[in-house]
């Protein structure tokens, strides 16, 4: 009999958590819904799709040095902030710890979602005129929405106003910390009659997925890709200069080096964690039959990213429609070097795909905010909410 | 020992005078302390205690600060203790911001401290001041485009800053995050609850001292002593009812003129005041949250009577009414942004116009004038963000009174601001100034005229952006009994570069290069009195100090004076002032 991907049990019972909770039409708006699990120190195990773990890694980190040990069983943090790994403000992350017999945690638990509106100048998140990152959002840096299992007023308040969309914003929030909570209950019920036993098979799980990465960069020349991208601006606008990207694979890991210009004022720009996130996005693409669900890309990636730069751009730079114009050019800029490598993939196809399972596919190219039927989608669901 | 009914009217006044004594120090220790020049140079806060018995909320004193703020303060101790009940404890410390939870616009930031008294909260030490940024879409809080509260800023509902004296470090930082200069603001906001903090140890050394039942009984008479003042000079006032009227000159969003209207009724010892007839609720930021409408009411009324000690027993005699839905009453999610001095001073207006009436000679300019810029960008000689007002072009507001001319600074009610060093902007930002003087013909005449207009220019030594929000250039201070009204207000972006642009509604992120002027006319409050009463003396100064010119005094007063030595002509100038008292039309007589 085959052994079942020990893959599969954890990250089923991550996906099943998103499943028992991500129904209804406030998550359909909240898509993409991503989830994972993390070791004690902050390492990530497994998510439900690698292309956001580099990201969700540096949340977790953010919201752990903000608190420091002050944690306890039945919390729940959240954070919007581009600096520490959302997208954009719309992009609500929630961290709760899981603890077994010690003190500290022993695994965290995270969640992510879109929010359809934080404030800012347009509705969805996309405000094409901000001047700053205050101007596109409510910035929720770390905060605990949960204390001990109890709901915060004051937390949920201050999202709660600072949303046109209060209803469908608490909703998504109040599901994410669910889902956090789900997680929290499968690592207990995995340990609960053998210690150790999520380790060990996430340990199998990374070991089988490097298995399938090192076989598909086996077929990459060992010689030196650059390609440089242009970044389609939906603003008008001085032009833009193209990204670089330089990509090697010297048999152990894909070297991916990332350049590009100087922060934009534009709201095109890049938030710490986004390029990362978009390369491993864009090499799962380029070879992957399925979703990536471990860290072991992380192993296998050495991505550089000058900072600050239109790819790693911090407060006070704009990001709101970073991903869908900086990251669609460095998403199309590697697949463009891993096909100069030898390893061919449909781009237009492959970025078709990764908006509709990374980035929700939203925007509007042609005015830089938030498609209409969205934000028609958005409106309605708001109101019928508010009538229930 | 008992006290004598005799001796607990002087404790009473004591502790009265206690109390306005604390919040001064409680001032001084936000003025010291702060970093901002909006609270440490302008002192764009106001400080005060308050009381909560089952009757409710009191102000019981407040410091010489700014009354819009400081009424206001009021509904934000009551929502404080409205969401909060019992989840009120020792060592709690709260702050609100939001406009629709008992604020006024949302760089108004109020800290309340609870002092509890035999196991309840039941005085309140509380700082309201206005912070140089709240986030939102527009640097400096002032969004000329903002058309829903959400461009506003970061809205902040009531929060424990402290439980149970426990920092609540993650929702302070949610507050101070949301702002673009976070260190300096941070300091501000230290700066508040230190103040507060301060406040508290004196009135617990009070309650020491004079022991809790005697603060108590004082707190009644305080309360009902100002109550008894004010009715007994509202028995004097004619019983009626009387209109005033003021208009905004537009509402940031193409809406044309917004009217304010004010309906006084004297009915024996009691007013009451109705906003009816207001326009509806505008698209532009100067809609008002009723909070705010009620503190700018508030605010005119103690200008009439500024004997009086200010508290909430002052107010006791008033009913007001506000229209529902309206640019004085609005519902969310409504732009408020600009509403404490625009709407506000309108609001302000409409009323002393309707007390005109009643109470000439107690009348004159309690607003603010309506004119101001905020710029923003990165400070060359420190390599920092920054976002910086500039109070010195607001302040010409004062109007004549019976008795003065207009000063050069705020109206009566807004006197604790003060005009900010140029000196200390210079050291901050990169501001050169060039030009900050009184101009020619400008005093809105009257018999006690108003305040010159100021004119200002200043050099931007780095490249900004500007964001300008202007309002009576069509309709400026009014003038009363017969005085003229202010000279309106105007900005000059670029001035003299091919980038030139004047402003005199409002723009919104204007690039101002880096040795390029913006100046700025600050109009001056109105008149008061026949200017043809004005003593030929007074105008002959005003024309030797360069305020009014040979021809200005001819023209607006009906002074004749000899060019080279500026004496006047007496003969002349009675025969001028014949002949314009012949021409006058006769003023319809009085509703």
């Amino acid at each position: 009999m085959t052994e079942p991907d020990p893959a599969a049990r954890l990250v089923a019972a991550i996906q099943g958590a998103v499943a028992e909770h991500a129904f209804g039409t406030a998550m359909k708006l909240a898509e993409p819904i991503n989830a994972g699990l993390f070791d004690a120190a902050g390492k990530p195990m497994v998510m439900t799709d690698a292309s956001f773990l580099a990201s969700s890694a540096g949340a977790l980190a953010a919201v752990r040095q903000f608190f420091g040990n002050r944690w306890r069983a039945g919390d729940v943090a959240i954070t919007n902030d581009p600096d520490a790994g959302a997208a954009n403000a719309c992009e609500m992350i929630v961290v709760a710890p899981i603890f077994a017999a010690g003190t500290a945690p022993a695994a965290w638990a995270l969640a992510r979602a879109r929010v359809p509106d934080f404030g800012g100048w347009e509705l969805g998140g996309y405000s094409p005129q901000a001047v700053d990152r205050w101007a596109e959002g409510a910035r929720i840096e770390p905060a605990k929405l949960v204390v001990g299992g109890a709901w915060r007023r004051e937390v949920g308040d201050m999202l709660r106003l600072n949303s046109r969309t209060p209803i469908l914003t608490l909703r998504i929030a109040t599901i994410l910390t669910e889902i956090a909570r789900s997680i929290a209950a499968s690592w207990h019920a995995a340990e609960e009659n053998e210690r150790g036993i999520v380790a060990a098979e996430i340990a199998a799980a990374v070991a089988s997925e490097s298995e399938k990465i090192d076989r598909a960069f086996q077929t990459l020349s060992r010689s030196k890709q650059r390609t440089e991208q242009p970044v389609h601006v939906p603003i008008p606008s001085e032009p833009i200069a193209p990204i670089t990207v330089e990509m090697r694979y010297d048999g152990a890991r894909l070297h991916v080096a990332l350049s590009g210009p100087a922060v934009s004022p534009l709201p095109i720009n890049l938030g710490r964690y986004g390029a990362p996130d978009i390369v491993i996005g864009a090499v799962s693409a380029g070879f992957a039959p399925r979703r990536l669900t471990t860290a072991a890309i992380l192993d296998r990636l050495a991505i550089e990213v000058p900072e600050p730069n239109l790819l790693a751009a911090p407060l006070p730079a704009t990001v709101g429609l970073g991903r869908e114009t900086t990251g669609q050019a460095v998403f199309r800029g590697v697949l463009a070097a891993l096909s100069a490598s030898g390893l061919h993939a449909d781009t237009d196809v492959a970025w078709q795909a990764y908006c509709r399972t990374a980035l929700g596919g939203r925007l509007d190219y042609s005015t830089g905010k938030l498609s209409a039927e969205m934000a028609a989608a958005i409106r309605i669901s708001e109101a019928a909410e508010a009538c229930r | 020992m008992t006290m004598t009914a005799k001796s607990d009217l002087i404790t009473a006044e004591i502790i009265r005078n206690y109390f306005e004594t604390v919040c001064g120090e409680i001032s001084k220790v936000v003025e010291n302390t702060s970093i901002s020049p909006i609270f440490s140079e302008t002192h764009d806060y106001s400080v005060g205690i308050f009381f909560a018995d089952e009757r409710g909320v009191s102000l019981l004193a407040r410091a010489q600060s700014v009354p819009v703020h400081i009424f206001a303060a009021l509904t934000s101790v009551e929502t404080v203790l409205d969401i909060y009940k019992d989840d009120i404890h020792e060592g709690d410390l709260f702050f609100a911001s939001d406009p629709y939870y008992g604020g006024s616009h949302i760089p108004d930031w109020t800290v309340v401290n609870p002092i509890f008294v035999e196991g309840k909260p039941r005085f309140f030490t509380s700082v309201r001041g206005h912070v140089n940024d709240v986030g939102g879409c527009a640097p400096g809080g002032y969004n000329t485009l903002a058309r829903e509260i959400w461009h506003e800023g970061f809205r902040v509902p009531p929060v424990k800053l402290r439980d149970r004296g426990e920092l609540v470090s993650d929702v302070w930082n949610l507050i101070l995050c949301n702002t673009r200069t976070k260190d300096d603001i941070t300091g501000d906001l230290n700066a508040m609850v230190g103040g507060c903090i301060v406040g508290e140890q004196r009135l617990r050394e009070l309650l020491t001292k004079y022991g809790v039942a005697a603060v108590v009984r004082s707190v009644d008479y305080i309360l009902d002593y100002s109550e008894n003042r004010l009715r007994s000079e509202i028995a004097k006032w004619p019983d009626g009812i009387y209109r005033g009227r003021s208009i905004l000159d537009h509402d940031f969003a193409g809406g044309g003129e917004v009217p304010v209207e004010a309906t006084v009724t004297v009915t024996g010892s009691s007013l009451k005041i109705d906003l009816t007839g207001s326009h509806p609720q505008v698209a532009g930021f100067v809609n008002s949250v009723a909070t705010n409408t009620i503190s700018n009411i508030y605010s005119s009324l103690v200008a009439l009577c500024p004997d009086i000690p200010i508290n909430s027993g002052y107010f006791r005699p008033v009913t007001i009414e506000l229209p529902e839905n309206s640019v004085v009453n609005c519902r969310p999610p409504a732009p408020v942004g600009h509403s404490t001095v625009c709407i506000g001073s309108d609001i302000m207006e409409a009323v002393m116009k309707a007390f005109e009436q009643v109470v000439p000679a107690l009348v004159g300019s309690a607003n603010i004038d309506l004119v101001n810029v905020r710029v923003f960008g990165t400070n060359s000689r420190t390599g920092r963000f920054f976002v910086a007002s500039d109070m010195t072009a607001t302040a010409m507001s004062a109007g004549g009174a019976n008795g003065t001319d207009g000063w050069g600074g705020y109206a009566a009610p807004f006197c604790a601001l003060k005009l900010p060093s140029l000196e200390m902007y210079e050291q901050q930002y990169p501001y050169l100034y060039i030009q900050v003087e009184y101009t020619t013909d400008t005093a809105a005449p009257g018999k006690f005229r108003g305040a010159p207009a100021l004119h200002y220019r200043r050099r931007m030594l780095d490249p900004v952006r500007a964001i300008v929000y202007n309002q009576g250039w069509r309709h400026p201070m009014q003038g009363y009994n017969g005085g003229r009204a202010g000279a309106g207000n105007y900005f000059i972006l670029n001035e003299g570069s091919p980038e030139q642009l004047i402003v005199t509604e409002a723009c919104y992120d204007v690039k101002i290069g880096k040795g390029n002027v913006i100046f700025v006319q600050s109009g001056g409050g109105g008149g008061w009195g026949d200017p043809l009463e004005r003593a030929p003396a007074l105008v002959a100064e005003d024309v030797h100090n360069g305020y009014v010119s040979v021809d200005g005094a001819r023209r607006d007063y009906g002074v004749a004076l000899d060019p080279q030595t500026l004496g006047v002509d007496e003969a002349a100038t009675r025969a001028l002032r014949a002949s314009r008292l012949g021409a006058k039309p006769v003023s319809a007589p009085v509703a």
